[in-house]
């Protein structure tokens, strides 16, 4: 199933990446690690025989060449998953500033819930109506302490920090409902702290937002 | 001889005054056991909260202070202690020395983690409970105005004295390890798990300090009104560097103990040599380096700049590959051996298969783009767990099965040690591994919907919960078991002489470690006992004996000390004196009967110690033979006070960058900072720096008096200094009176709350040196320091130059700019 956000799709697929990455060193590291465990497995238990370290030896056991190789396919392995990172993290975080379709919307967190303010300047209160298929571009904010916005299926994530502006943005690509939370502990309040989001279809979302602006 | 003498005196008195790193480590490991059972109930409470959606077990209220209970005691007061609680046993034998540099300061160090422990456990009872902002205490959630209960504050100060404890732990180990090894023990001839301890200790010295600013500001905040977390120009993101600043060293200051004891069981338990052990113990100090250029990673979502955010992208992504180093290392330590799967070995094994787990999922999170995902999640939850519990906890308790027989002379019964480590494992598993399947659900919600569907995986999660306490129960029988009825061990069970100088001695070790009269050397043939009389009398062959005949120390021919007022290795004032500051403190919360208490408690212990000091009643021997590389020319006190200041800048470093931080935010959001003059009278200012200054300089005039033994001269000194000190105090208590009456107080702005507050920590080392200079006055008027003697001025000399640069700094940032 394809995600509903274009930042959940890249999110995703950098996260298969990392995960098919992970367990394939995993499992080589652990395979190597129980054919050790095997292979040398102590058989006459009387005896373990004698040591081969010795209190006051200097002398080294390894070579240097093995860990030189090591650190650097460690390094490749690790600064390559780094690069891929680089490129979703620009696609996630590049707030659409110049495209004139923009939809710009204020979030404010209090303890406990969110607010929305429009550019009609009119505001809701736990629920987020946005067209499909447009940028949002969110300017988050605390009232009172540190909370943390999120659209966990949008993978959105950006801390709500009194006396601070952050940024952040999404698209959703299909109508329907989502869940707003805030991933911060902020008070007794913080497991309820939810916003409804609604991503409507672009004609029906208009008409919404002309009643909307013109009602008292 | 001194174990005759011993047994007369009441067991009682033994535990609570004793002064012996061994029995201090008992109580270590006794107290830290409480708490994991503690932290542990705590846990199992709040996971039957999240069994099923929408449960009413506990309130929101009651969570948040379970969650927060949990975490702060097992991070606090639960691993660290249990590694020293090995590292105290342990290290001194280790090394070769009789005991630990200074006994005393020992036993201090663990009666102020009993009492912070008690002070934690208080704040419970206290109005309204106990913190409930999470351990990571976020700010402003941490202040008065959003979490108002007196709780909360007195945990702060427990954590204020739990960091003071482990920072007088830190310069003794410090001194220890350094200047107290056998003739011939090279650092990298230790066992990996004492390598580990100094560059754990390492970052302590800079990472608990880091803490202490923080938690000073914060109590500040709560008790005494000042505006750090609550002022747009300090605030949340204050908090959040100062925290990360100490956070990231202290996860690795967690596990490293833990792991290096799964080092050395696999090379112990598979008869090889560690592979590449030089590699091991480079990558790890590169490890140790980089945690403390990686905090910002905690940082992702909070806005940071993105440049600054790659930047800490990459640096956390190169701290895994040290740890990759030390991982292959140990597998192919193992490689070619004879692998005995015992106890100790298993959770060796365990460990080091968990914390592979855990590191894999840290890569996940070093991904700035992941982040937006795994930020405050369950995942998060998951990963640390791995990481610290299976990889630190798990090597702790391989630890303590390796340790069991030297430290009670008893054998465990392994079959149930097995039996232990396959519950374990799987309860383990079961509890972490479902919660990265959990990577949407926020951490620290106490309740959810059906509708999430997180439903199932929870009450996974609590049935492993559940069976990994099971474990637990188990293991505290198995070792109450094998105090009972375990046969006796030999000193060396484990075949393992040849591996580290412990199961070279009985089990347990007697009071002073080695045979009678002989201490341990090493030379390229391995481990001998010799005679002291061998060492000191000239340089032994085949070892580097610095000492000469005039240096050396009056050791009694049978290697221990004569026998003292206290009897051997007995002092009340650790004691004492750590109860005194828990009254003093709770004290403040419950009443000020116990306040009063507690203040003539603490008082009269100084003074006891001190007078213990000057009767020379408490005269424990250490002084070492051996390899003192690189601290040879220093002598143990003033290299403590080195240490300590050290650890000072660690303090003073986090403050004034605070300063910085406000004065930067300071122009951002048009905060007015008061001009020169305008607030803070320059005059005043500079009277007190000349008066400091001078101080200095006095003070080295005493110094020089002392070494020369000119007694007139160190007398007028040290007295010239205390009168220089105390008018500086004047003159800042004068100020501040000017101030208040001016209407100008704590708390009302950011620049007068940092003015006070800096200004106050230092009076207060100002004052603490007025009182160490009383001690040093009175010793000079009784003719105490001579040319060959003087070890106390020249360490306070080092500390009153300490302050005098701290107050240069603060002078031109409140005066002058
Ligand atoms: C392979 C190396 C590791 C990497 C790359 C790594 C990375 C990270 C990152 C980026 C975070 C922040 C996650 C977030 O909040 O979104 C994190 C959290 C954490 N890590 Fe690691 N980590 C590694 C190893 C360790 C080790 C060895 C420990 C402890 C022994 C540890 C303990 C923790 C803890 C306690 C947290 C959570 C702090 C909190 O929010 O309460 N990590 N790790
Ligand atoms: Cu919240
Ligand atoms: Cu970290």
């Amino acid at each position: 199933m394809a995600a509903p956000a274009p930042s959940a799709d890249i999110w995703h697929s950098l996260f298969n990446f990392y995960l098919t990455s992970a367990i394939t060193i995993s499992a080589v590291v652990f395979a190597i690690m129980i054919y050790v465990l095997i292979r040398y497995r102590s058989r006459g238990e009387a005896n373990p025989g004698d040591p081969e370290y010795r209190i006051g030896d200097l002398s080294q056991r390894g070579s240097v060449k093995v860990a030189i190789a090591l650190t650097i396919i460690l390094g490749v392995l690790f600064l390559g998953l780094t690069t891929s990172t680089f490129s979703a993290m620009e696609f996630m975080e590049e707030i659409p500033e110049d495209n004139p379709d923009a939809l710009h919307i204020k979030v404010l967190a209090f303890q406990w819930g969110w607010r929305f303010t429009y550019p009609n300047g009119k505001t809701l209160t736990g629920e987020l109506r946005v067209p499909a298929g447009v940028p949002v571009i969110l300017e988050i904010t605390s009232q009172d302490v540190f909370h943390t916005f999120s659209i966990p299926a949008f993978k959105v994530k950006k801390d709500a920090i009194p006396g601070r502006i952050n940024y952040a943005w999404f698209e959703g690509k299909y109508a329907g409902e989502y869940t707003i939370r805030c991933y911060e502990l902020c008070g007794v309040g913080h497991a309820e702290m939810l916003a409804r989001l609604l991503v409507m279809e672009p004609e029906q979302f208009e008409k919404w937002y002309e009643e909307f602006s013109s009602k008292g | 001889m001194e174990g005759k003498e011993q047994t007369r005196v009441n067991p009682l008195i033994v535990w609570l005054f004793t002064t012996n790193h061994k029995n201090v480590g008992i109580l270590y490991l006794v107290t830290s056991l409480y708490f994991l059972v503690v932290a542990g109930i705590l846990a199992l409470t709040f996971r039957i909260q999240l069994t099923v959606p929408e449960n009413n077990f506990l309130t929101a209220s009651a969570y948040n202070q379970a969650v927060t209970a949990h975490g702060l005691f097992m991070l606090l007061w639960v691993v660290t202690p249990l590694a020293s609680a090995f590292a105290n046993y342990v290290i001194p034998i280790q090394i070769g020395a009789k005991d630990m540099a200074f006994p005393r300061l020992n036993a201090l160090s663990y009666w102020l983690y009993l009492a912070s422990g008690i002070m934690a456990l208080s704040s419970f009872f206290a109005p309204g409970g106990t913190a409930d902002w999470g351990w990571t205490t976020y700010a402003p959630l941490n202040t008065l105005q959003y979490s108002p209960q007196a709780g909360g504050s007195l945990m702060g100060l427990a954590i204020i004295i739990l960091l003071s404890s482990s920072i007088v732990a830190t310069i003794n180990f410090m001194v220890t390890i350094f200047r107290l090894r056998a003739p011939g023990m090279k650092l990298m001839l230790l066992p990996l798990f004492s390598i580990f301890w100094l560059v754990t200790i390492f970052l302590m010295l800079w990472a608990f300090p880091a803490f202490l600013a923080p938690l000073i500001l914060l109590v500040a905040d709560r008790v005494l009104g000042t505006v750090f977390f609550t002022s747009p120009e300090g605030g949340a993101l204050l908090w959040d560097h100062l925290l990360w600043f100490f956070g990231h060293p202290e996860v690795y200051i967690l596990l490293l103990p833990g792991l290096a004891i799964t080092g050395d069981i696999l090379a112990v338990f598979s008869g090889r040599k560690l592979y590449a052990k030089k590699v091991i113990v480079g990558a790890l100090i590169v490890a140790a380096i980089l945690s403390y250029i990686v905090w910002v990673h905690h940082m992702f979502m909070t806005g940071i700049h993105p440049g600054l955010r790659e930047a800490f992208n990459i640096t956390t992504e190169l701290i895994s590959i040290p740890f990759g180093v030390i991982t292959i290392s140990y597998i192919l330590t193992l490689v070619g051996g004879k692998i005995r799967f015992t106890t100790p070995m298993l959770f060796a094994i365990g460990a080091l298969a968990l914390f592979i787990i855990g590191g894999a999922s840290g890569v996940f999170n070093s991904s700035v783009a992941l982040n937006f995902g795994m930020r405050g999640t369950f995942w998060v939850v998951g990963h640390f767990h791995y990481t610290i519990v299976g990889g630190g906890i798990t090597g702790l308790i391989a630890g303590l099965y390796y340790w069991w027989p030297k430290m009670t002379g008893r054998m465990f019964n392994e079959k149930l040690g097995k039996l232990h480590f396959i519950i374990y494992m799987i309860g383990f598993n079961l509890l972490y591994f479902p919660m990265h399947a959990l990577y949407d659900m926020p951490r620290r919600i106490y309740v959810y919907e059906a509708a999430t569907g997180w439903g199932p995986i929870n009450m996974l999660i609590t049935m492993g919960g559940f069976l990994f306490g099971a474990s637990f129960i188990l293991f505290f029988w198995i070792l109450l078991d094998s105090l009972r009825r375990g046969p006796v061990a030999s000193d060396d069970p484990w075949n393992a002489k040849n591996y580290s100088i412990e199961w070279n001695v009985p089990s347990p070790p007697p009071e002073f470690n080695f045979p009678e009269g002989k201490v341990p050397v090493i030379t390229a043939q391995g481990l001998e006992f010799r005679s002291i009389n061998e060492i000191v009398g000239g340089p032994v062959s085949g070892i580097s004996a610095r000492i000469g005949p005039s240096k050396a120390p009056n050791i009694p021919a049978n290697g221990g000390t004569p026998m003292e007022h206290h009897g051997p290795h007995l002092s009340p004032w650790p004691f004492v004196l750590s109860m005194g500051v828990a009254m003093t403190l709770l004290g403040l919360f419950f009443g000020p009967g116990l306040l009063i208490l507690g203040l003539a408690v603490f008082i009269g212990s100084l003074v006891g110690w001190g007078w213990e000091d000057l009767k020379e009643r408490f005269h424990v021997a250490i002084e070492a033979l051996g390899e003192k590389w690189p601290f040879d020319k220093v002598e143990n006190h003033t290299f403590a006070m080195w240490v300590f200041v050290f650890g000072e800048i660690g303090l003073f470093g986090p403050l004034f960058m605070a300063y910085f931080f406000v004065r930067a935010n300071a122009s951002l959001t048009g905060f007015a900072w008061p001009l020169p003059g305008q607030i803070h009278d320059i005059t005043l200012g500079a009277l007190n720096t000349i008066l400091l200054f001078t101080s200095g300089l006095t003070m080295s005039l005493a110094l020089i008096g002392a070494k020369r033994g000119e007694e007139d001269l160190l007398r007028a000194g040290l007295v010239a200094t205390f009168i220089l000190g105390a008018v500086f105090l004047a003159v800042k208590g004068f100020e501040w009176s000017e101030l208040f009456a001016e209407g100008i107080t704590f708390g009302s702005d950011i620049s007068a709350s940092l003015y006070y507050v800096l200004t106050g920590i230092h009076g207060a080392h100002v004052l603490a040196g007025l009182i160490a200079l009383i001690y040093l006055i009175i010793k000079a008027y009784k003719g105490g320091f001579s040319p060959h003697r003087h070890v106390g001025v020249e360490a306070f000399a080092i500390y009153w130059g300490m302050v005098d640069a701290v107050w240069m700094f603060l002078f031109p940032l409140f005066y002058l700019i």
